[in-house]
Formats: C-alpha cells, sequence, structure tokens
C-alpha cells in the first residue's frame, strides 16, 4: 500500500493541468499518471516529502558553493508562480561567471527593507509578510517608478526588474505563501529555509560581488590560465 | 500559428553588418524537426554546389536549438552546430576544398537561451572584415568590435565578456587557435566544454567572429504546455529511478575511463593498445579527492556531470580544467602516454583555452610521438622538441605551436591526414582518422561496432553516431532535439517523442522517429556524395588490420580487413544503398521524399 499525501506542490500543478485542484482523487490521480513508479515519488529530485512550511518570518539562503547552475529552481518559480516558461519573470535567477561559478540570487527579504521604504506613499505597492516575512508586491498598485529597483540594485542583491512591457516590478520573492517551490525543487538542496532572526540584509549582495568573493576561495590557487 | 517554433530565424551579414529575420520553413521543421535535422536542410539549401571552400565566407556558420530548446526539461540544452566541416576530405578529391558537413554540438545554456531570445536558428553569413563580437539581447541584434578580445584565450574572453554584458547572458567563444584557422578548432562555451568535432572554431574565425553573446527568456507557443508540465515530472521521476543516477550525479563520465580500460576500449599510444596501467592516475579516484571543487549543470538538468577543478600540487598546480570527460581523459591522457594527473588536467585546461577540439588535439599528439619514437619525425623536424610519451611540458608546448601555427605547428594545424600528408608516405600509415576527421577516445580491436560507428559517421570519424542502422536514426533524431546523449542513455526516447508531439501537436511516435532520423542520414549523406566521398572512405586506417593489442585484459585482439569489408557489405544493404559506390539508391531516396533533392 502506498501512502498518499498531499502537498501544495501537487495542488498548484493540479490547478496547472486543468485539474481540480483540491479534490484528493484528481489530484491523486494526476500524481500517479506523472510517476511511472509510486514508490519512486520519494526519489523525486522535488522531494515532494520534505515539504517545509514556514511558521515563523524566515528567507531562503542559497549555498552557493553547492550550486550546479541547473536552473531547476528558476524554471520551477515560473511554472509555480507565474504558470510561465518566461524565466525573466522567476523569482529567483541564476547568473554565470568564469572561472565557473553559478550565482543564484533572490530576494533575501532584509529588515530594514529600503525597497518598502522608498515605495512612493501614494502607491504603496510594496508590503511585508508578517507571517513569513517575505515582502510582497501587489502589482496593481506598482506604478511603475523603479525607486525599489535602484535602492536595491545599488545596497541589496539587485535583484528587483522591470517586466518585459516596463511597466512593473519584478522579482521580489513572496515564499510561495510559506511553501517555496524552489526549495523542494533543488536537486542539490542548496537552498535553505532561515528563520530571520538572522537578518537576511547580511547575506545581500550582487552576484557579481557573490562571485568575486567565492571565487577566491573556491579557486583558491587564484586564475591561472 | 506553429508550435514549438518562434517562426524566425536570426542572420548575420558579417560584411554589411547588418541582421534580418527569415521566417522558418514549417513544412521543413515537420521534416526535419531542428537542431542537426534542421541544419543539414538548411546547409543543403544555402550551398548549391560542391567543394566550396569551408574557410570561405560563402559558409554558412549556423547554430541551431530545437523545438524543445528552452523548455525547462532535461535533455534538450543543447545546440547543434551545423557547417561546412573545416577538416575532411574524401580519399580522391576531384575539387580541392571537398570536404563534408559537420555538426557538432555543446550542452550548456546557449542553445535554451538562443531559443528563448525568439529565433529558432541564427544563421552567420559572409566575413567581418575587421574581428567582431556578435551580442543578441532578444530584439536587439548588435556587432562590436572585438578589439584586443581578439587574441584572447577563452577563459579571458568568457570572463571579461560575462563581466561587460552581464551574468544573464550566454556566451560562445573561439579561441586562438579558431582565430588562426587550426582545423580543428572548436567553439568554447560556458560550461567549459567545447563543440569540438569538425572545425568549426576554424569556420567562425575565418569569419572574423570571435564570441556571440545571446539573453532571452521569451517562450514560444506551445501546442500542449499542460502536458509538458506533467511530462516535466514524469522525466524527473524517470532520471531519478535510473539505475545510475546517484554515481553519474557524482562522477559524471569520468568513470569510463576504468571502464573503458577493462574492456580494452580505451585509445592507448596512438591507438597500438586499449588498455592502460596508468588509468586509475588519470580519473578517479585522484579527480574527486584532489581536484573537484563543484558540480556545474546544464540546463534544466540535475545530473551535472561537468566537474570542475583546480590542480592543488606539483608542477601544474593552479590550473582550472574540466573533467576529466571522458573523450578529453582518453585522447590527451592515454592515447598520448600520460601517467600524471596534474599533466592530464593541464593539457585540458590549455587545449580549452586555446579553444582546440580535445579529441583532435589527443590524436593530433599521439601521432606525433609515435612518428617520433619511429624515427620518421625527428627532432630537427619538430623545431628542437623531442616528444616523448607522456612528456607533458613538451606536448604543451605542441599545443601552443598548432593554435598559433609557429613552426611544426603549421602542419600539425592541418590535422593528421594533411600532416601526414606533408611529411611523407612513411607517416600515412600512422594517421588515425577516418575521412580526414581525427578518430575519438574509443578503441576498435576489441570492440568492432566502433568500426562501423567512426566508418559511417557522416562528419567523418566521430564515436557518437552509433552501431547500428536504427541506432543512427535514434540518436540523430535526439540531434535535430538538441538532446544529450547522456540523458538519452538513462531514458531512452520515448519521453523525447511525447514532448515533441506536446510541444508541437505534430504526432511523434517511434515510426516517426526513425523516418526523420533516416531522411536526416541520407540527406547527410547526399551531401557528402555530392563532395565525392565514396566506400573507400567508410574505412579505418588499414593500420588497424596490423595493430594486436600485446597487453592487457583483450590482448590478442584484432581487427581484420576481412571483417572490415562484411561490416560495411551488411551496412549498405540494410541502408539500401548500392555496395559497391555506398550511394543511397533511387528507390531509398523516393521512400524518404528526397529524390528531388538529388538530379
Amino acid at each position: 500500500m502506498s501512502r498518499i499525501s498531499f502537498s501544495r506542490r501537487d495542488f498548484v500543478l493540479g490547478a496547472l493541468v486543468g485539474t481540480v485542484a483540491g479534490t484528493g482523487i484528481a489530484t491523486a490521480l494526476l500524481r500517479k499518471r506523472n510517476s511511472p513508479d509510486a514508490s519512486n515519488a520519494s526519489t523525486s529530485v522535488f522531494h515532494t516529502d520534505r515539504a517545509a512550511r514556514i511558521t515563523t518570518p524566515s528567507f531562503i539562503a542559497v549555498d552557493h558553493a553547492r550550486c550546479s547552475g541547473c536552473r531547476i529552481c528558476e524554471a520551477e518559480c515560473a511554472l509555480v508562480r507565474e504558470r510561465s516558461f518566461d524565466y525573466w519573470r522567476s523569482r529567483i535567477r541564476a547568473h554565470r561567471f568564469e572561472p565557473p561559478l553559478d550565482i543564484v540570487s533572490l530576494c533575501a527579504g532584509c529588515a530594514d527593507a529600503p525597497c518598502v521604504s522608498v515605495c512612493p506613499t501614494e502607491a504603496a505597492a510594496l508590503s511585508r509578510d508578517s507571517r513569513t516575512g517575505a515582502i510582497l508586491l501587489n502589482e496593481s498598485k506598482c506604478i511603475g517608478c523603479q525607486a525599489c529597483l535602484r535602492v536595491c540594485a545599488k545596497d541589496r542583491s539587485a535583484v528587483i526588474r522591470m517586466s518585459r512591457d516596463g511597466k512593473k516590478a519584478l522579482g521580489l520573492c513572496d515564499l510561495c505563501g510559506g511553501d517555496p517551490a524552489c526549495v523542494k525543487a533543488c536537486p542539490e538542496q542548496c537552498l535553505a529555509i532561515v528563520p530571520a532572526n538572522v537578518d537576511g540584509k547580511n547575506l545581500a549582495a550582487t552576484p557579481l560581488v557573490i562571485a568575486d568573493q567565492l571565487s577566491r576561495s573556491i579557486y583558491r590557487l587564484g586564475r591561472n590560465p | 500559428m506553429a508550435h514549438g517554433y518562434s517562426g524566425k530565424i536570426l542572420e548575420i551579414d558579417l560584411a554589411a553588418r547588418r541582421h534580418s529575420l527569415s521566417d522558418t520553413d514549417m513544412k521543413a521543421a515537420e521534416q526535419y524537426l531542428g537542431g542537426r535535422g534542421l541544419g543539414i536542410k538548411t546547409l543543403w539549401d544555402r550551398l548549391p554546389a560542391a567543394g566550396i571552400d569551408a574557410l570561405s565566407p560563402a559558409n554558412p556558420l549556423m547554430f541551431w536549438p530545437g523545438p524543445l530548446s528552452g523548455l525547462p526539461l532535461a535533455g534538450p540544452s543543447r545546440v547543434a552546430v551545423v557547417t561546412k566541416a573545416a577538416n575532411t576530405s574524401p580519399a580522391e578529391p576531384n575539387l580541392p576544398h571537398a570536404s563534408t558537413l559537420t555538426w557538432s554540438s555543446i550542452g550548456g545554456h546557449f542553445g535554451p537561451t538562443l531559443k528563448q531570445a525568439g529565433y529558432d536558428g541564427l544563421i552567420i553569413n559572409g566575413r567581418a572584415d575587421r574581428p567582431v563580437i556578435l551580442i543578441i539581447d532578444e530584439d536587439q541584434v548588435s556587432l562590436r568590435n572585438a578589439g584586443d578580445l581578439w587574441g584572447q584565450l577563452t577563459s579571458v574572453a568568457l570572463a571579461r565578456l560575462s563581466r561587460e554584458l552581464g551574468p544573464d547572458f550566454r556566451i560562445l567563444t573561439i579561441g586562438p587557435s579558431g582565430e588562426n584557422g587550426v582545423r580543428f578548432a572548436g567553439i568554447t562555451g560556458d560550461v567549459k566544454r567545447t563543440t569540438a568535432r569538425g572545425g568549426a572554431g576554424a569556420v567562425m574565425g575565418a569569419k572574423n567572429l570571435k564570441a556571440i553573446a545571446v539573453r532571452g527568456s521569451r517562450p514560444v507557443p506551445l501546442h500542449n504546455a499542460d502536458g509538458l508540465i506533467a511530462l516535466r515530472g514524469n522525466i524527473t521521476s524517470l532520471l531519478a529511478a535510473w539505475n545510475n543516477y546517484a554515481h553519474w550525479r557524482r562522477w559524471g563520465a569520468t568513470p569510463l575511463l576504468l571502464s573503458a580500460d577493462k574492456a580494452g576500449m580505451l585509445t592507448t599510444k596512438n591507438y597500438r593498445e586499449g588498455s592502460w596501467a596508468a588509468v586509475d592516475k588519470l580519473g578517479l579516484p585522484t579527480a574527486e579527492r584532489e581536484f573537484w571543487l563543484r558540480h556545474t549543470a546544464c540546463a534544466f538538468c540535475p545530473l551535472k556531470c561537468v566537474k570542475i577543478g583546480q590542480v592543488t600540487t606539483g608542477s601544474w598546480r593552479g590550473a582550472i580544467a574540466e573533467g576529466p570527460g571522458y573523450s578529453a581523459g582518453a585522447m590527451l591522457g592515454s592515447n598520448c602516454g600520460v601517467t600524471d594527473f596534474g599533466g592530464l588536467m593541464k593539457l585540458i585546461s590549455r587545449a580549452d583555452d586555446l579553444g582546440l577540439d580535445p579529441i583532435a588535439t589527443g590524436n593530433v599528439l599521439g601521432f606525433v610521438m609515435d612518428l617520433y619514437e619511429q624515427g620518421i619525425l625527428r627532432t630537427t623536424d619538430l623545431d628542437g622538441l623531442s616528444p616523448t610519451w607522456g612528456d607533458v611540458p613538451v606536448l604543451l608546448q605542441l599545443l601552443d605551436k598548432i593554435a598559433f601555427r609557429q613552426g611544426c605547428g603549421e602542419f600539425l594545424a592541418q590535422g593528421v591526414k594533411k600532416a601526414a600528408a606533408l611529411i611523407g608516405s612513411a607517416a600515412v600509415p600512422f594517421a588515425m582518422h577516418v575521412k580526414g576527421q581525427e578518430l575519438a577516445g574509443w578503441n576498435v580491436p576489441a570492440s568492432h561496432d566502433f568500426a562501423l560507428v567512426y566508418g559511417t559517421a557522416n562528419r567523418g570519424g566521430s564515436h557518437q553516431d552509433g552501431a547500428s542502422i536504427q541506432e543512427q536514426h535514434r540518436r540523430t533524431f535526439l540531434d535535430a532535439l538538441c538532446v544529450c546523449r547522456f540523458v538519452y542513455g538513462a531514458i531512452g526516447t520515448a519521453p523525447y517523442q511525447r514532448a515533441v508531439s506536446l510541444a508541437t501537436g505534430w504526432n511523434c511516435d517511434d515510426s516517426s522517429m526513425l523516418l526523420i532520423g533516416e531522411r536526416i542520414w541520407n540527406l547527410e549523406k547526399i551531401f557528402n556524395a555530392r563532395e565525392g566521398f565514396r566506400r573507400v572512405d567508410d574505412k579505418l586506417p588499414a593500420r588497424f588490420n596490423e595493430i594486436s593489442f600485446r597487453n592487457g585484459p583483450k590482448a590478442g585482439a584484432t581487427f581484420s580487413a576481412a571483417k572490415q569489408e562484411s561490416l560495411l557489405d551488411s551496412y549498405y544493404d540494410g541502408r539500401g544503398w548500392d555496395k559497391k559506390t555506398s550511394l543511397p539508391t533511387a528507390e531509398k531516396l523516393t521512400s524518404l521524399g528526397l529524390d528531388k533533392l538529388v538530379k
């Protein structure tokens, strides 16, 4: 007898494929169809059985040294959060450097949240989710002024971008409401949910800065072409 | 509406410094898919006659993703580079520049990103009047002067371009060997791998194009996106259930050095042996314990088989390199008689930096050391160098001479076939190639399958093409989708047939897969036949008929001339090709819809 567990991932994918999500039978059928062998479900790289729910304000920290740059997190984010194959809309993005390093970056949920501070009061498009600690972007309120983008690029991780039409900010991670899809999808398990008693601000840096530091530690004998 | 395709091909005219868009021929796409398939169809359409010089502006250099590129599936992470080969030639050429086509592919993120920049293909025509780089940022396409990037090593060019353009860009670049027209120069990409076979780097260099950078994330319309998302979960589960999943993620292709040695298939000292006493010094366990620092993956693949490390001890301390993957490890390791790990990694690192095909390079170096041992090449022929087996410092000097075409590097840069002809008839038997393409890292006497693989591969002595007709068709189909051989080895073709059906709306099954593969294979054959390649060009070097392994588990293994002939006879029979000429019969071409292409 195989036990059937329901995770948010099944729920969201169920919705994506047009199944009536939330009805256990439909979700279970979907899962069965997706897995050639139900007993292998626990060995899936998506680790559906290790779902971690955020119960206290938190952020996601990346173990850059372990990241392989496969961009499975990036695709997962676009599919689950944006229902799109457009990775520009992903809230977690992989960048490539030479000597070979892959730096994944996403919102660090800085305690002082300069992006929220600079959001024009009339817009108030950015706010803090008091339960998960994530910084939420209300797209309908965003006026596209780019103030948040500039301050994040200047002082923090530079994760905020403009939408393709240039009208809305994007790139802020809402932690999937408390059960982040990327954390479960990472085959290297290099994404960790960290309670915000560590301030994510201290880890926030642009991919280039992280790559330069990491390069000195990983390729510690220097670049030697 | 076309599904799975953007419908647009980006064309670059380097001479006029202009770009334009052309429409993807969707009828051809249904017959050839993309990648290697649509590439050869386009090459045939663009080159109306035989004998065009591969290094002339008339030869298009093309980059083809496929209909699955950019989808978040493990497998279709590659891009096919298709052009007329710079290094091949028929045994009896009627035209001075007769050569095969070549397709060569590279993993990483370039192919998926090119597709998501909005293009089903990238065709580069002409030649720039000075060195340039091509930057594709979705609709914004620009050429800029390469400046002092020209002449730089590949790692330096990648680092500088990535810093200048931003780390969202995925980059391919040539090294000094491509700039200098070395016939076996490749194009180097972002996961320290190379589009190695066929000299595409020399073609790119002849166009004065140093590098291509691309950024993009626009999805193409899909027939059934929900179905593809479900298939994604399926492919992930299938991969995780593969019995080699854990060790492949941990070790990549490196253990193949040990298994090929055990099977007597490791190329050793210019192919004279099938095993190598020092094989345990070249890859595992040293690679993992002392060398590897990180694992790198191609797009959307959990296998992460690219292993990157830095040599920590000895003369080559500090060298950063990839692998050894199997091919580079065998060709620059055992085939060169190398006995130390650091030396092998330094050779791989330097070959990568110079932009050389590591397979052909190891073959050329083995050839030089063999000739030196036989007394056919002397120190005076080699600018004072004495290349004995495994002498890494001398091999490194030879690499640079080849890449910069200095001294003896001038004739070695032509590849073993042409170099042997220049050295003299005594050298010819030691040139291990088919159709002028240097053979790869799998030896023949203990496994005659590779006689057929090397012999009948349409780009010349390549190890990638399959040992049976049906396997050749399966692999050709996958190359048209830019799917990786390793993921295919793990989960087969069925998921990708399904993916094609879901992405495009066409019904793709076993029979359509094999038909598409056979059509592409035969069109490639016609291309080569027009250039003058015949049955004699499908034969291995006669030296294989004289080699009998003296050492190792397969001591005594041989490959006879009679076996060579019988292999080809039954192969041509099975293909519906004429046994005497090797040309496809009219019936065969008609059945594949190719008859109208041939007069």
